[in-house]
């Protein structure tokens, strides 16, 4: 224990000088903070690169005898596969190529579809943008609304239905929650298609693609926002819990603001800070989709191709979802870092 | 399932995603049938010419060089013609782009008169140079297109292949072979394939492509759908559906819930559970269609490469002869089929499954196994195998212990192994399950690292390849650590048998016949498989919606859509209260049935108001944001009534 603390101590006055020394020679505090943080992002994703090449030549797999069908293959029509692919390479030789091509953008040829890697994720990406993109905002704004108004007035009964409410669903499977409104909404009332993104019968253009595309997203954007509503009303409500017993707030209160304002303008952006590094996580989470929903759904998004991909198994789209993947994490992460630098000075300083 | 198919001689990856298989086993209830209204609106003017087809798979690609499940090829027959088709009623060869064909006295020389007056889907005429290019380019040594169509072009001489004018096309055999009468190989546009290099033949997309069949693609989307459209220059004239589209859903029970609410007409892949609780619903026609397929216990039977080295750590206890009977008598295939199967299934005896009448192998009367828990411990006890400790059977020290693998992903090994299991420790023998991909068993089976597997196989009309499958020649081959599979998953091997194998490959009708029930009585007897049993494909369609399918075979629970290697209804199948529109010119409609298939008309009258009405109440009590919800359910109801 006062060992641990010693070390603190001891990194916190090494930090200070540091921070003198950096004035002293004239660079900002702040611009430092910002570029070491670019900087480690960048290594993390330097890392994910190279692991990524490696996790998926220890995986066993003979992609050539997969891509002709597993037909009985001569050692020459073997050898013209691998070619094609780049397979047969040395691993040296793979592993600049892969470094190179994917700096290019160029992620290699799908086992499965035999089209650029590009282009498979290309076409999953907007889908699921579009489901887990809305979902997320959903949940975010209806869960920190009801956050607030459950934290700000605790243990009234509006905060016990919506705890109750929203710990409930919370607790559901997405999956499960969607197999009941599939047969609730599709099969018992015929209110919602059973699956896809698309009408797949007529020509459907402009407002009536629109609206159609929207009528296909509501049940699974509906699944997903109703699960991941307790996320954000638990983390707002008790960090706005927090906050409650402040000084600052009976002060707001003496100077005679009324409550709703005492809440809005200070209790609230004290209490925010979690919530919105929650968001930007869950932001980095929003490309990789949404798996289990997306199977129920028939969503063609990107969590349904690399399970896809996963089971044929497709490797190069494996790999391209997974370094996306993580890529989108890692620039989530730094957002949420930077933006946690810029809006609080208490994460500057430490 | 998307089944890749005999045809390309694929394993079964009984692919049903293993998450909603587990779904389907919670939840197989689907709730009551849809709204009248909403079944009205799908055959509303303009949807009626329109069928669609649920599938739990997607379409990998357009170019026939690259897909690999059985939707893929349902596709390309439509947009691309055989030579011949395996006839609607007997799997006999049907005329499609040759009319007639013969061969010379001495059996070598195939002779293909060529159809007139057929047009590629661009308005090019298709002349004998086409065919001949496509089996000229198929037949090139170790090219992709060799070995993707070898089950076919094997003996076909390169060279040898002519056209002589514009009808007639002439290839000579290396040895007589006759299922030249029947070549299941897409005829290709020399105009466009010839552009299309061996290098870059695995990768061209053939987003647009050019074919003779009956329809012709008009938009493809990965993951999600297929729309074909009419082919206006088919040979055969006018389709019964203007548009067929091929719809992909990763929920099998999804799927269900389309069928019965009208957005689909025709639902392939549902498992059984689903299949049975579709039964009552509205409008729908349940098939329960055998099959080509069968799955199997097999055996480690002493693995081997082709040079005979010996491999793999597989119990030398399964080498006795005795030890494989006993375990197939100790299995109660009937209670499999009744459990697993709820009844749509029959019980197996070899590897060629009675949808070929001609070819399915009848043990003699007192030489068929039976469920015989008693003759099993028998059998075992003569052998010399003695009860030991924990109820399993020892022999010189070596306990009788198996392992069991099987293919993850199948709604259905998962559940036969615990049977096969409990009633192998039922007669002494100890077993240890265990599910694997399908990648890593297929090499652990290359390996010989095995004692049994449960997995399956789709048979084709032509029972060539099945029959391969056994031969010594389709053992593992290359070297350690991990070889490369061959065909055979059993490494049985026996002399009289290949010898068999390769008569039966010069010989037809029941000549062929005779020497294909002798090969499977030699499997029967020496019992390198335990065949478990034939699986129904379990078809649901909208008979109130469409009619005019051609059952193949043609009886009443013939496959309707997703035929062995054959796509007969497609060009005769038909909205309800049209007339048949395709001329006959020999395309099978001729045999439409008239069977009278349980149609119930669906209501009249546009949708209700009654949907708008729920989803605000939904909307109220979920999210609060009714209007917005109310808004574009009305607006999506109104892009509905005008598709």
């Amino acid at each position: 224990m006062s060992g641990a603390f010693l070390d603190g101590a001891l990194a916190a006055a090494q930090e200070r000088r540091g921070e003198e020394e950096r004035a002293a020679r004239g660079g900002s505090g702040l611009a430092r903070s910002l570029g070491v943080k670019v900087l480690s992002a960048a290594v993390t994703l330097l890392f994910v690169l190279v692991f990524n090449f490696f996790l998926f030549r220890v995986l066993p797999a003979d992609p050539a005898r997969n891509l002709a069908r597993g037909t009985t293959l001569t050692a020459t029509q073997m050898a013209a596969i691998n070619k094609t692919f780049g397979i047969g390479l040395p691993l040296w030789q793979q592993f600049t190529n892969y470094f190179v091509q994917t700096f290019h953008g160029n992620l290699g040829i799908s086992f499965q579809y035999h089209i650029p890697v590009s282009q498979v994720i290309g076409k999953a990406l907007w889908p699921t943008i579009l489901l887990v993109g809305t979902s997320t905002v959903l949940s975010t704004v209806i869960g920190v609304w009801m956050g607030i108004r459950g934290g700000w007035k605790h243990g009234s009964a509006f905060d016990q239905i919506s705890n109750g409410v929203n710990n409930t669903l919370y607790a559901m499977p997405d999956f499960w929650l969607g197999m009941v409104l599939l047969i609730a909404f599709s099969s018992k009332w015929f209110l919602f298609p059973a699956g896809g993104m698309n009408s797949v019968t007529g020509n459907l253009s402009g407002l009536h693609g629109l609206l159609d595309l929207l009528w296909h997203l509501t049940l699974p954007c509906v699944v997903l926002t109703l699960v991941y509503l307790a996320e954000y009303s638990l983390v707002m409500r008790s960090s706005l819990i927090d906050e409650l017993g402040n000084d600052y707030l009976l002060t707001a209160r003496a100077k005679g603001l009324r409550d709703a304002m005492v809440r809005s303008r200070h209790a609230v952006p004290n209490a925010l800070l979690p919530s919105i590094t929650l968001i930007m996580l869950n932001l980095g989470f929003v490309i990789s989709g949404a798996i289990t929903t997306e199977t129920v759904f028939s969503w063609p998004g990107l969590g349904l191709a690399s399970y896809n991909a996963l089971n044929f198994p497709d490797y190069p789209v494996l790999e391209g979802c997974f370094l996306l993947f993580s890529a989108a994490v890692i620039v989530a992460n730094l957002i949420a870092d930077l933006l946690l630098t810029v809006l609080d000075p208490r994460v500057r300083q430490a | 399932m998307p089944r890749p198919t005999a045809r390309w001689r694929r394993r079964r990856a009984a692919a049903c995603l293993a998450l909603c298989g587990g779904l389907v086993l919670g939840v197989p209830a689907v709730a009551a049938a849809a709204p009248a209204g909403a079944a009205a609106a799908t055959s509303g003017p303009g949807r009626s010419a329109t069928f669609v087809v649920g599938n739990d798979g997607a379409v990998d690609g357009l170019n026939p060089f690259v897909g690999q499940t059985s939707i893929d090829f349902e596709v390309y027959g439509l947009i691309y013609d055989n030579l011949m088709d395996y006839g609607q009623t007997n799997y006999q060869p049907a005329p499609r782009l040759a009319t007639s064909w013969s061969v010379s006295a001495n059996q070598l020389v195939w002779t293909y008169h060529i159809r007139h007056g057929v047009y590629w889907s661009d308005g090019v005429p298709l002349t004998a140079a086409d065919v001949a290019y496509t089996f000229w380019r198929d037949t090139i040594p170790n090219s992709v297109e060799f070995a993707d169509n070898s089950a076919y072009v094997a003996n076909i001489v390169h060279s040898s292949v002519k056209a002589i004018g514009r009808y007639t096309v002439q290839m000579t055999v290396t040895k007589p072979t006759p299922n030249m009468d029947l070549l299941i190989v897409p005829i290709l546009p020399k105009h466009i394939w010839d552009h299309v290099s061996e290098k870059d033949l695995t990768t061209f997309a053939n987003n647009h492509p050019v074919g003779t069949g009956p329809f012709r693609v008009s938009q493809f989307t990965i993951n999600q759908s297929v729309t074909l459209m009419a082919n206006p220059h088919y040979w055969g004239g006018r389709p019964g559906i203007s548009t067929l589209i091929f719809q992909n859903f990763t929920n099998p029970s999804a799927e269900a819930i389309a069928l019965k609410n009208g957005s689909i007409d025709f639902a392939e892949g549902l498992t059984y559970p689903l299949f049975n609780s579709l039964k009552g619903a509205k409008g729908v026609t349940l098939d329960n269609a055998p099959s080509g397929n069968f799955d199997e216990l097999s055996f480690n039977n002493g693995a081997a490469t082709v040079t005979g080295k010996k491999i793999g750590n597989g119990n030398p206890a399964l080498l006795d002869i005795n030890v494989r009977h006993a375990i197939t008598y100790a299995i109660d295939q009937k209670e499999l089929v009744r459990r697993v199967f709820l009844g749509d299934a029959e019980p197996a005896t070899s590897v060629i499954p009675p949808i070929y009448p001609q070819y399915y192998y009848r043990p003699a009367a007192g030489t068929a196994y039976s469920y015989d828990q008693a003759k099993a411990d028998a059998i075992l006890t003569a052998d010399g195998w003695k009860m030991g400790p924990g109820g399993i059977r020892v022999k010189d020290g070596r306990q009788l212990s198996l392992r069991l693998f099987y293919p993850s992903g199948s709604p259905t090994y998962n559940q036969d192994a615990p049977y096969i299991k409990a009633w192998l420790n039922a007669v002494g023998i100890g077993v240890t399950v265990t599910e694997m991909s399908t990648n890593t068993l297929t090499q652990v089976i290359g390996n010989g690292d095995y004692d049994m597997f449960i997995w399956g196989w789709g048979v084709e009309p032509n029972p060539d390849f099945q029959l391969s499958v056994f031969t010594c020649a389709q053992r593992s081959s290359g070297s350690p650590p991990n070889y490369t599979p061959g065909w055979s998953d059993n490494f049985f091997c026996d002399k009289r048998y290949d010898q068999l194998y390769e008569a039966q490959k010069s010989v037809g009708g029941a000549a062929r016949a005779r020497i294909v029930q002798q090969m499977q009585q030699i499997l029967y007897t020496d019992d390198p498989y335990s065949v478990l049993y034939y699986y129904n494909d379990d078809q649901a369609y909208r008979s109130d919606l469409f009619t005019g399918f051609a059952p193949q075979p043609d009886k009443p629970n013939g496959l309707v859509l997703f035929q062995e290697v054959s796509w007969w209804s497609y060009r005769c199948m038909r909205p309800v209260g049209t007339s048949p529109s395709l001329t006959d010119r020999n395309v099978g409609c001729q045999h439409e049935t008239g069977m009278t298939r349980t149609a119930v008309a669906a209501a009249a009258g546009p949708p209700t108001g009654a949907g708008v009405v729920g989803i605000g109440a939904l909307a109220a009590i979920v999210l609060g944001i009714a209007g917005v919800l109310v808004a574009r359910r009305r607006a999506a109801a109104t892009a509905y009534d005008r598709e």
